[in-house]
């Protein structure tokens, strides 16, 4: 325990900086090589690399100099104060007063004093003061040679110098052309002259350090340990600095040969600490890999396939783990540096021999390795690399098992694991099509060029599935050419090729129209072949007037016709086309085209009715308000919107649209005019109106399927809107199950939370921002600060309620809590937020006397008594539950202090009640909460506390009392019984 | 906790580089070198496709080979459609590829390394005059395929009937009939189906050099060949498209197209739809046919047929370049001039690309 303990005192110091560099410092090495859509893949190996680094350095480190927080005067209690106030809410002054005040504190020893001091220097760093932080960590580091930090606080130095450099090449490949270069030139002068200089400049200091230290001196495991971090991290950041730069370029070369020089010398010369080895042996191979030197690179990553712990027998769990993960990434390159240099048959048979051989004896058996979460990452990518190889060595149908087999086992699980490894085998598909020399049959191109697409490598997909058409034979040929020209035709039209789009669909059509029918793909295929005909005549000059596209249009009209199309081809194209202009943003063009859709057509003499006509005439008046916002948009101050007329037109027919369309039994038009008509209530903020639009989805149109999550969705939000929570509730429960998936789900949680949350009922408020966080709707608010902040706030508040879910809270809570800390504009006022919803964290988890601390600290630092900031009561009020609840029974000294904090809370409250009268419902509810405690220390003997009870209920009997006078009257009863 | 100090001065290179580790990686390495056994495909005319043998010899008039534990099988080259083994050297497979995709100055740099064994030095050469008759570079791709003629001839490699026919062709562009016949006549020497392609060569010379004296006489005896049951189905898909444009050069646009429909795009029998070289070049020459035939309908009719080529058949190297060409025309004599410019742009690229 207290191996690991030391580890996570040795990285806690240097956070900030594994944000940036994490991987310089941990040794971590990517996990991919492939594009864009891997980069998560690649984010958690990273992560993953760094956790194992972490726990086979903790071998290594365990033996430091002991830490001081054992020393007794510096307690758990105070590091994660600490902790919470430097690195979690980033509240310097406070910290540093704080500290100040620790170490004014004459009876510590030095121990406890260099606890006090590392914080302190912290705090420089966090502010900024970089030249102040080198002064003070000198000074420290003459003071307390001993301590962990005297030895490791340069690295943690340099490492945050690099984080810059890096991230100017991150945006060098966003920017391209000659910001690009000048970026590129900036990076490798700040990398030579400052943290190659820095670097080299610390490791000789502790080398000269290291040879003037007698050898039994207590020092010198620490400071050895210390070089060969420096040692190793150079060769890190040498490494990850080469990466960066584009394949070809001569600095990406050099910088990878210095690094891999490095390597060598380190690993050559030895160390003491046989962690650091293994892992330069990796770094070896990973380097001599990205400088294509595959021999090399094989030649350093063999010799760790099998390798054991030099410890004795029986080995520890963790350490098991450990070895299993170092033994999986040597795999997975040497299997990259195998495959890339066309040794097929050698990652077979190495494969076979390391990672599928199976014996019970062996604890490193690598087997059972994928059913363990924190190796299931490698293991699953050196799987796709074995059926990459398999492919390469002449065995295409068993290579394309193997990887077919991971997309199988993992494409059912939604979670992004999962998810992540389709993508990798999908990728690793693609990788066996592009194999030189392979000759796959086409039903496997087939399946690669799907690789290739999910990818979006359009291109080189086009050209695998070409390929696989070309390598078709008659047995694959009927079931096969069709999917693959299905592939090509859709291809094309994203690529935006219509004309070829077309001749592709017509092809599968022409050839396999009768074979393909009822096929789950046949249906968008005849609707793309439709509107890629529609595009094509749209862009040909007297494209109506070409016989061929129109033959081919008809044919187009035909399958959509007999893959489940209306029956109005002619109809549903002019849909499809005023749909293209809407999406072109020419919406009043698209008003006329909807417009045009007539009600009845001619068919065989008779006259039939277009079911959706009304559906046009709605998304006709939709165009009207999409016109009128973008006018409203350019509007200059003092002008009229041109479209004004139109859209107060639009509202009233609106109206008829519904009434008329439910007249001839068109609920799909009814529903749809419904829909546009609240949205242009919404976007006025008449909920009551919006209510009323949205009351017939509750009447006539209660059967209807496709509609009904928009419209119960938006009427629970006008509900909501209105404070009528119970009712919003009911209407969300109604459709909850059925319409998790729509778009709807997620806003009419967030409302459903705010709703709850105004009227003082946390947890239900904490119960919706959860289900709203969950939902992928709203991926997009959660990368801003005012919903991280809302989320983690409310969840936190949850948290530290009875509920069974509070784990759960609490859970989400952090992790929204973490991203607003990370979140760029956490600045300012938005600390104060931060401040509090750590508080509420610390609380959640049971760590009541610190939140106290840090929310006294709060009160003081902020003048909360003058309730200046939006915080401020809540602090109270947070303040007195922490006293009222977190004992079973409380002692009447805790309810004497929860009811003061309820006071302040309630006063401040009260003052804005004027100005936010929403506020209303939880002043109620924090006045109950007080009258509470009073009645509970009035029974304890305390009479004025009878009297204010008796004084401020009848006062107020009057009113409603935010709805709550009952429960005000009963306590009422109960006080007055004691009289 | 005590084991973590047990290994101090205990590095990993004593660890596992030590002697025996050393040697034994020593041994992994050279193993890796040593060729493995890898799988052969072989596809028969009939449609028969044999993907896990090891072809042992491929000569143009036999191919020896064995499939699995099996012994020693040999197949005349006249039951065998196509032939495919994988290199063990890296250049004659990416070479390979890159002809494949149309990138023929990556396939000509990739095939200037010569393979590891004797059917692999004789292929790369082959397929190097080839990806230099793709580039249009005639006069090296004809030095090349002469070179690789004499210097493997005598071993009957199995690509010399293929090199000489694209030989005689390429003389046969270049406006040098007597070398073509010469050539042609040398094929014919090969007897069976490649006495057939030696017709087949001639039949092209006379489409190319648009010999309207013996249009008629290469069309029968194309006829002939078509009707031939015996002779593989990708000699007689070849036939019908030179015939085909055989019509078009002689105005007969009708029967030209009636005819490759017929053959290549009769739905019903879908199945025969392979997507073969063959019915690339006979998209392409429906294509022509309806260019030639001018005016305003059938210039539509071969826009359409002409797409199919760069959407279904961007490999065909050739019959691409040619129907981005022909699909300029199209555009042009449809009054679609910025078209017309793009197709022209692309059948440009065509050989360019790095």
């Amino acid at each position: 325990m207290v191996v690991f303990r030391a580890v996570e005192m040795n990285y806690r110091g240097s956070k900030r900086q594994r944000g940036a560099c994490a991987a310089a410092v941990d040794g971590s090495l990517p996990g991919r090589e492939s594009g864009k859509s891997t980069v998560d893949s690649e984010r958690r190996a990273k992560v993953r690399v760094g956790g194992s680094m972490a726990l086979l350095l903790a071998f290594c480190i365990s033996g430091w100099a002991p830490s001081a927080e054992a020393a007794g005067c510096w307690s758990d209690e105070d590091e994660t104060y600490a902790n919470f106030l430097v690195n979690q809410v980033g509240y310097l002054d406070t910290a540093d007063r704080w500290l100040a005040e620790k170490s004014r504190n004459r009876n510590t020893d030095a121990r406890c004093r260099a606890e006090v001091e590392r914080w302190q220097l912290e705090v420089l760093r966090g502010s900024g003061k970089e030249d102040e932080y080198r002064a003070a960590l000198k000074r420290f580091q003459s003071r307390y040679p001993w301590h962990r930090l005297a030895a490791t606080g340069g690295l943690q130095e340099v490492g945050a110098l690099l984080a810059p450099v890096l991230q100017a090449f991150e945006r060098a490949a966003v920017v391209g052309g000659d910001e690009a270069k000048a970026l590129r030139v900036e990076a490798k002068n700040t990398f030579h002259k400052q943290v190659v200089r820095q670097l080299d400049g610390q490791i000789n200091s502790l080398t000269e350090k290291l040879t003037k230290l007698p050898e039994k001196a207590k020092e010198r495991a620490t400071t050895h340990q210390a070089r060969d971090q420096a040692i190793l991290a150079r060769i890190n950041f040498y490494r990850l600095y080469g990466t960066k730069w584009p394949k070809d370029a001569e600095e990406r070369k050099a910088a990878l040969e210095t690094a891999l020089e490095l390597a060598d010398e380190f690993v050559e010369n030895g160390s003491d600490f046989f962690v650091m080895e293994y892992s330069c042996q990796l770094q070896r191979g990973v380097i001599a890999y990205e400088l294509a030197r595959y021999l090399l690179a094989f030649d350093h990553l063999s010799v760790l396939f099998d390798l054991e712990p030099p410890v004795e027998k029986p080995y520890p769990k963790p350490i098991i783990k450990a070895f299993k993960d170092l033994r999986l990434q040597a795999l997975l390159y040497g299997a990259r540096t195998l495959n890339a240099s066309e040794q097929f048959s050698e990652t077979v048979r190495i494969m076979r021999q390391h990672f599928l051989a199976s014996s019970p004896d062996n604890p490193f058996d690598l087997t059972t390795a994928e059913n363990s979460p924190g190796l299931r990452k490698y293991s699953v990518l050196v799987r796709l690399e074995y059926g990459v190889a398999l492919a390469g060595d002449s065995s295409p149908n068993e290579g394309l098992k193997v990887i077919q087999a991971v997309i199988d086992k993992y494409q059912k699980s939604s979670d992004a694991d999962s998810q992540a490894f389709v993508i990798d085998a999908q990728s690793a598909l693609g990788k066996i099509a592009m194999i030189d020399g392979v000759k796959l049959r086409g039903q496997d191109y087939y399946r690669s060029g799907r690789g290739l697409k999910s990818q979006h490598r359009f291109e080189e997909a086009l050209d695998v599935f070409r390929e696989a058409l070309g390598a078709l034979r008659r047995r694959e040929l009927m079931e096969y050419a069709p999917l693959c020209l299905n592939e090509i035709g859709e291809i094309l039209l994203l690529l935006d090729r219509n004309a070829e789009a077309v001749v592709a669909y017509a092809e599968l059509f022409e050839f396999y129209g009768t074979l393909i029918r009822g096929q789950p793909y046949t249906a968008k295929a005849a609707q793309n072949f439709l509107a890629a005909v529609t595009r094509t005549i749209d862009s040909t000059p007297s494209g109506t007037q070409h016989s061929e596209w129109a033959r081919l249009s008809d044919l187009a009209r035909k399958e959509y016709e007999s893959s489940g199309g209306s029956g109005f081809a002619d109809e549903q194209a002019r849909m499809v086309a005023a749909q293209q202009l809407e999406q072109e943003g020419r919406f009043l063009e698209a008003r006329e085209s909807y417009r045009a859709i007539p009600e009845k057509v001619k068919r065989g003499g008779q006259e039939i009715v277009v079911p959706f006509y009304w559906r046009a005439q709605a998304n006709a008046e939709a165009m009207v308000f999409e016109a009128w916002s973008r006018a409203e948009d350019r509007r200059k101050e003092g002008e009229e919107n041109p479209l004004e007329d139109d859209r107060t037109a639009a509202m009233g027919r609106l109206g008829e649209i519904v009434s008329q369309a439910l007249t001839v039994g068109d609920k799909d038009g009814a529903a749809t005019a419904a829909l546009v008509q609240a949205q242009l209530y919404y976007s006025e903020r008449d909920w009551v109106a919006m209510e009323k639009s949205l009351r017939v989805f509750d009447r006539d149109l209660a059967e209807l399927e496709d509609h009904r999550c928009s419209g119960v969705g938006f009427l629970a939000i006008s509900l909501a809107r209105q404070g009528k929570c119970e009712e919003a509730k009911a209407k969300f429960d109604s459709i909850a199950k059925a319409c998790k998936d729509s778009q709807i789900y997620g806003p009419t949680a967030r409302d459903l939370s705010d709703c709850f949350y105004d009227a003082g009922d946390g947890l239900n408020a904490a119960r919706f921002s959860y289900r709203y966080g969950r939902h992928p709707s709203s991926k997009a608010d959660r990368k801003r600060l005012d919903t991280l902040l809302t989320l983690a706030g409310r969840l936190a508040e949850g948290a530290g309620l009875p509920t069974r879910n509070a784990a759960r809270f609490r859970q989400a809570a952090r992790k929204y809590f973490a991203r607003a800390k990370k979140h760029p504009e956490a600045k300012g006022e938005s600390r104060r937020a931060l401040y509090l919803i750590g508080s509420k964290l610390l609380r959640a988890e049971g760590k009541h006397k610190v939140a106290v601390k840090a929310l006294e600290r709060y009160i003081t630092e902020f003048n909360a008594a003058d309730g200046v900031n939006e915080e401020d009561p809540y602090v109270y009020r947070d303040l007195a539950e922490i006293y009222w609840t977190s004992r079973d029974k409380p002692a009447v000294k805790d309810a004497r202090l929860a009811a003061k904090n309820y006071e302040a809370a309630c006063a401040l409250l009260n003052q804005r009640l004027a100005r936010v009268p929403t506020l209303e419902p939880t002043f109620w509810q924090w006045a109950l909460s007080l009258m509470r405690v009073r009645a509970f220390l009035a029974e304890s003997g305390d009479a004025n506390a009878a009297g204010r009870v008796i004084s401020f209920i009848e006062t107020r009997s009057g009113s409603e009392m935010g709805g709550l006078k009952s429960e005000f009257t009963k306590i009422l009863t109960r006080v007055k019984r004691l009289n | 906790m005590k084991f973590v100090f047990h290994v101090v001065n205990q590095g990993l290179r004593s660890l596992v580089l030590g002697g025996g580790r050393l040697a034994a990686l020593t041994i992994a390495l050279s193993v890796s070198s040593a060729p493995a056994i890898v799988a052969d495909t072989i596809v028969f005319n009939d449609g028969r496709r044999s993907d896990d043998c090891k072809i042992e010899s491929a000569q143009w008039d036999q191919v020896r080979y064995t499939v699995g534990n099996g012994g020693a099988q040999t197949a005349p080259s006249e039951r065998i459609e196509s032939i495919f083994r994988t290199p063990r050297g890296a250049g004659l497979a990416s070479g390979r590829r890159a002809l494949d995709r149309g990138r023929y100055n990556a396939a000509i740099k990739a095939l200037a390394q010569s393979g590891s064994v004797d059917w692999e030095v004789a292929e790369t050469a082959y397929l190097l005059a080839k990806a230099h008759e793709a580039k249009g570079d005639r006069k090296t791709a004809e030095a090349n395929y002469k070179k690789y003629v004499s210097k493997h001839q005598a071993e009957k490699d199995w690509w010399i009937p293929h090199a000489l026919y694209n030989l005689g062709l390429l003389q046969l562009s270049g406006k040098k009939a007597k070398a073509a016949d010469q050539t042609f006549a040398k094929l014919d020497e090969f007897g069976g189906n490649w006495s057939a392609r030696a017709k087949l060569g001639l039949a092209r010379g006379v489409v190319l050099a648009k010999n309207r004296g013996q249009y008629l006489e290469q069309a029968q005896s194309l006829g002939t060949l078509t009707r031939n049951t015996r002779a593989p189905a990708a000699l007689r898909a070849e036939a019908y498209v030179i015939r085909a444009r055989i019509f078009v050069l002689g105005r007969q646009y009708d029967r030209a197209i009636d005819e490759l429909r017929r053959t290549f795009f009769n739905p019903p029998n879908s199945r025969n739809n392979i997507y073969s070289h063959a019915r690339a070049d006979a998209t392409l020459a429906i294509g022509l046919a309806y260019l030639a035939s001018g005016g305003k309908k059938n210039l539509e009719q071969a826009e359409i047929w002409l797409l199919r080529v760069p959407a279904l058949y961007r490999n065909e190297g050739r019959v691409y370049r040619e129907a981005c060409d022909a699909l300029s025309r199209v555009y042009e004599g449809l009054g679609n001039n910025a078209r017309s410019q793009e197709w022209e742009k692309r059948a440009g690229d065509e050989g360019n690309s790095p």
